[in-house]
């Protein structure tokens, strides 16, 4: 294969440098270099969303050969391909070779013209190969050193660049982390022949490539360090059209190194760290209901939750966004509540339309997400898909429905049977979404959890909380789980099957637990108690919900995805629904409600207003089918002028394994003000969902920054005005913002509301701007 | 007569005098690509041509363009160890093969046992101990490289070239022996005038 260009010689400055080491050393110091391999990586189709199985369909990947990218040795390692530097072009097969009289780095850039599988590239992309993985490679300097460069290459020199880790090491924690061998890892996966490794480098390789197009689409608009890195109050582009002229904005700014624009390399760097959000490999989130920060922070009556704080991180001023409990699992699944109000009751799915969500963005980024309900109800196979229904209560399938006619089944606590206020079909954040419930993998991704039983080595799990704090046992926190005993007796005696593996496999009332076994949770685990353990149903004690909560968290961190050094696993607990005053932030301004102005504006990519309408018809008729429910009429009052904007604060903690593990401090908190709106945003970064760059990219009103805000704020008239910009504005729960020293929370709550704790800071920048999401 | 057998004999002897075993070799090596090596060397014929050594005045064309080198400076052929995966220092007992797939050598235009940085190569190994087995062409000074993975013993020919004299020692024999013939010829013309 002919280079394209000469090859520089070297210059006497170059070869006296040479000649001098040369002396000092034997080695192969001044060796030439020569490679051969393949760019490689996987071809995507992504899932088809819409409101029906029939026309939905599941992503696909294939193992794929990049054809005519762009090869070169990166002599002055920029990661760009420079004139001057030894250049060639892949092969039909992505096949190269390529020589150097010196020792470089690797780069292939993939352009629009080349071509994945034959198929069309619609954004450009950057793979590279450090210099190490070329001297591991190298046999004898004279012969052609394997090199392969593909989106995994590409993460092993990121982690040798900016983690500090030598090549040996980067490859086993990169092959340990995905679970594949140190052999197979740095393959084109086309010539992956292991059928246990092949699926785990095809889906790593989706996720790592989707980050490095982000990556060079940060470099091609000139991104700045401080847009990456989350820093909201140094955004790259100019703001149009202020929303507070009048008030002080409470933004520091940009800081030292913040209007640097980045370079292939850095860009790299901020894409697997969107927004200064570290990449994570599990997210669990446990949900509770109804109770606010000050009831639980610092209580004696939820003695777990309180360690969990302790040894993690903890948010002081997370706003829910909306009264009552649906509109809040909402706005956890997709960033919104549009307008709701209340319990709109069944049928589901809901909100019809293709809308943007987390189970359709994690679906179309080629990662995974299950939905754990405690309590399920065990239902027969072929009885779980009836998304359609409206006689809501009159199937037998479990999955759909909060009541099953054929509920009958005694448990031994107080009631006789299994009934609608146990398990909330309402608290499933993703069955709200038309798209998301009618995909193929939503029966899948729907599963059962159990907050009693052993972990996962079979240990027994107890709750060291001394006493019960209700005269009715029922209430007592020994009873947690209580129906789980009683439902896996019903899915034995009928022989009941699992929709989630089609009816093949026998029921569990655990499954979550069979999954941390297996290594086969999801990427993000959403963890719904029953409403007898979640702190909801009255007298429910609280201890109930915090043993149920620890029964769950001892699970996973006796799992062995959690105690490996080379994941990236958190835990979050936090409440759907908070104090009971309507003052929120971050996505809603509670100032402006009322103003009779339709809030819903269709917004492009790049953030430009696409479509707004004057007076969009109330939300519940947009969807809401006109049967009369069981559990309630419909409404039609419910548009945004009138609905929720936003509610109190709740608790919001975070526990990971890298503090677990003691790589990063736990302890800490973060006093800024977030929403589920913010963490909503937030996963879309850790998961790598969405484009810093582009505000569209985020879902609904998680992508309503300060800077998105002023730049639209023609159109969002509930924002003009604003008092606080950063008050009402969403960012990623990343402590960048450091608040000025005069500046006093918004929403702090005093000392020993209903028996919580004060808050450690009323003013002025935390302790700390230390991360809580932070990882090695 | 007896002139005539004079005259074959010194011939002879001027056509097959003074080195006596050292032959010409032709060499190629067609990449599956396209590109190709060709190459020649004088040494000695053993296994009736299906092998050289004592191997001297090596020249090779990667794909048109000579290694510079050549005469002088030599090209060097240094052979592969299996054992510490380097090439060996030079030696006149370096062999190469007719049968592609016995070889394990460089050509370059350094002695590779002690320079990694050549300006042109053709490396060809079949190292089954450390499964090695790879044909590579490089012109560093060109940016030319081809390689072929695994070595692909097809595109492999050695052949001895048909003269098999080398020029400079026998040119003074083979003037005196045409010197000879010229001067018997002269007298035969007088004689017949």
């Amino acid at each position: 294969m002919q280079s394209d260009i000469k090859m520089p010689r070297p210059t006497l400055l170059a070869a006296a440098i040479a000649s001098t080491l040369a002396l000092c050393s034997t080695s192969a110091f001044a060796s030439v270099s020569i490679v051969k391999g393949v760019v490689g990586g996987a071809l995507f189709t992504p899932p088809v969303f819409a409101d029906t199985a029939a026309a939905s369909s599941p992503a696909g990947t294939a193992a794929s050969v990049y054809a005519g990218a762009t090869v070169c040795f990166d002599l002055n390692g920029n990661g760009v391909c420079d004139a001057g530097e030894p250049t060639t072009t892949t092969s039909a097969t992505g096949s190269f070779s390529l020589i150097s009289s010196t020792l470089a780095p690797l780069v292939a850039q993939i352009s629009t013209s080349a071509t994945n599988n034959g198929s069309a590239i619609a954004s450009r992309n950057v793979f590279r190969a450090n210099a190490a993985q070329i001297q591991a490679a190298t046999i004898n300097p004279l012969l052609a050193a394997t090199v392969n460069l593909t989106p995994l290459s590409t993460e092993v020199a990121l982690a040798i660049e900016n983690q500090g880790r030598t090549y040996a090491q980067a490859v086993a924690n990169l092959a340990q982390r995905i679970g594949v061998s140190t052999g197979d890892v740095l393959l084109p996966p086309t010539q992956v022949t292991n059928a246990t490794d092949l699926p785990a480098i095809l889906k790593e390789s989706v996720i790592a490539q989707n980050r490095l197009t982000l990556a060079a689409k940060f470099v091609d608009r000139g991104d700045t360090v401080g847009e990456l890195r989350g820093n909201f109050d140094c955004p790259n582009a100019a703001a149009a059209t202020l929303i507070s002229s009048t008030t002080a904005n409470t933004s520091d700014g940009c800081a030292a190194g913040d209007t640097a624009t980045v370079g292939t390399l850095a860009a790299q760097k901020w894409a697997f760290n969107l927004e200064g959000m570290p990449q994570y490999d599990y997210v669990f989130v446990i949900i509770e209901e109804n109770e606010s920060q000050s009831s639980i922070q610092g209580s004696t009556v939820a003695p777990f939750i309180n360690s969990l704080l302790s040894s993690g991180g903890t948010y002081y001023n997370y706003f829910s966004t909306g009264n009552p409990s649906e509109p809040n699992y909402l706005a956890l699944g997709g960033g919104d509540d549009w307008g709701q109000t209340t319990d709109e009751g069944l049928p589901y799915p809901a909100v019809t339309g293709v809308r943007g969500n987390l189970w359709n963005s994690l679906d179309a980024a080629g990662l995974s997400w299950h939905v754990y309900e405690g309590s399920l109800y065990p239902a027969p196979a072929g009885t779980t898909a009836n998304s359609g229904a409206t006689a809501w209560n009159t199937a037998t399938g479990g999955l759909w429905f909060d009541n099953p006619a054929n509920s009958t089944i005694l448990g031994t606590a107080d009631k006789a049977g299994y009934t609608s206020s146990l398990r909330a079909m309402k608290h499933n954040p993703a069955v709200w979404y038309a798209d998301a419930a009618a995909q193929p993998d939503f029966a899948l991704n729907s599963r059962s959890i159990s907050g009693t039983g052993t972990d996962v080595n079979g240990n027994a799990i107890t709750y060291s909380y001394p006493s019960n704090t209700s005269t009715t046992a029922a209430y007592n926190w020994t009873a947690a789980g209580d129906w789980d005993a009683p439902l896996q007796a019903y899915a034995t005696a009928k022989g009941i099957t699992s929709w989630w593996t089609g009816n093949t496999q026998p029921w569990t009332q655990d499954q979550f637990l069979a999954d941390l076994k297996a290594g086969t949770v999801a990427n993000y685990n959403f963890i719904v108690p029953d409403q007898d353990d979640d702190m909801h149903n009255a007298a429910k004690v609280i201890p109930r919900a915090d043993a149920w909560a620890e029964n769950v968290v001892k699970k996973i961190e006796s799992s062995s995805i959690w105690n490996d050094p080379t994941k990236r696993v958190a835990i979050v607990i936090t409440f759907d629904e908070g104090e009971s005053v309507s003052t929120s932030c971050c996505g809603w301004n509670p100032e402006r409600s009322g103003d009779g102005k339709a809030q819903l504006v269709s917004f492009s990519a790049n953030g430009t207003e696409t479509a707004s309408t004057a007076n969009l018809p109330p939300f519940a008729e947009a969807w809401k089918p006109t049967t009369t429910f069981t559990s309630g009429t419909s409404t039609t009052s419910s548009v945004y002028s009138t609905g929720n904007h936003g509610h109190g604060v709740t608790l919001f903690g975070v526990y990971t394994n890298q503090q677990a593990l003691g790589f990063v401090p736990g302890g800490n908190y973060d006093t800024d003000y977030y929403s589920h709106f913010s963490f909503v945003r937030t996963v879309q970064d850790m998961f790598g969902l969405a484009d810093p760059g582009q505000p569209g990219t985020y879902v609904n009103r998680t992508k309503f920054t300060e800077a998105f805000i002023e730049q639209n704020a023609s159109v969002l008239p509930e924002f003009a005005g604003s008092a606080n910009p950063h008050f009402d504005a969403v960012r990623a729960m990343n402590h960048v913002y450091q608040f000025p020293s005069s500046v006093t929370r918004v929403s702090n709550l005093p000392a020993g509301t209903s028996g919580g704790v004060a808050l450690p800071v009323t003013t002025g920048p935390d302790a700390t701007q230390v991360n809580l999401w932070a990882t090695q | 007569m007896i002139k005539k057998l004079l005259t074959a004999a010194a011939v002879c002897a001027a056509l097959s005098g003074g080195a006596a075993h050292a032959t010409t070799f032709d060499f190629t090596y067609d990449f599956t690509d396209g590109q190709a090596i060709t190459g020649s060397f004088t040494g000695t014929s053993a296994d009736g041509g299906l092998s050289a050594t004592n191997i001297s005045n090596l020249q090779v064309t990667f794909d048109g363009t000579a290694f510079a080198g050549g005469v002088s400076p030599a090209l060097i052929l240094n052979s592969w160890n299996t054992a510490s995966a380097t090439f060996n220092s030079p030696s006149t007992s370096t062999t190469l093969y007719a049968n592609g797939s016995l070889n394990n050598f460089v050509i370059s235009d350094v002695d590779a046992s002690v320079n990694t940085s050549p300006d042109y190569e053709f490396a060809y190994i079949n190292d089954t101990t450390n499964g090695i087995y790879q044909a590579t062409a490089a012109n560093f000074i060109a940016g030319q490289i081809d390689v072929d993975a695994p070595g692909n013993a097809a595109g492999w020919t050695l052949s001895e070239v048909a003269t098999p004299v080398p020029l400079p020692a026998a040119l003074p024999l083979l003037a005196s022996s045409f010197g000879g013939l010229g001067f018997l010829g002269f007298r035969r013309r007088r004689a017949v005038r």
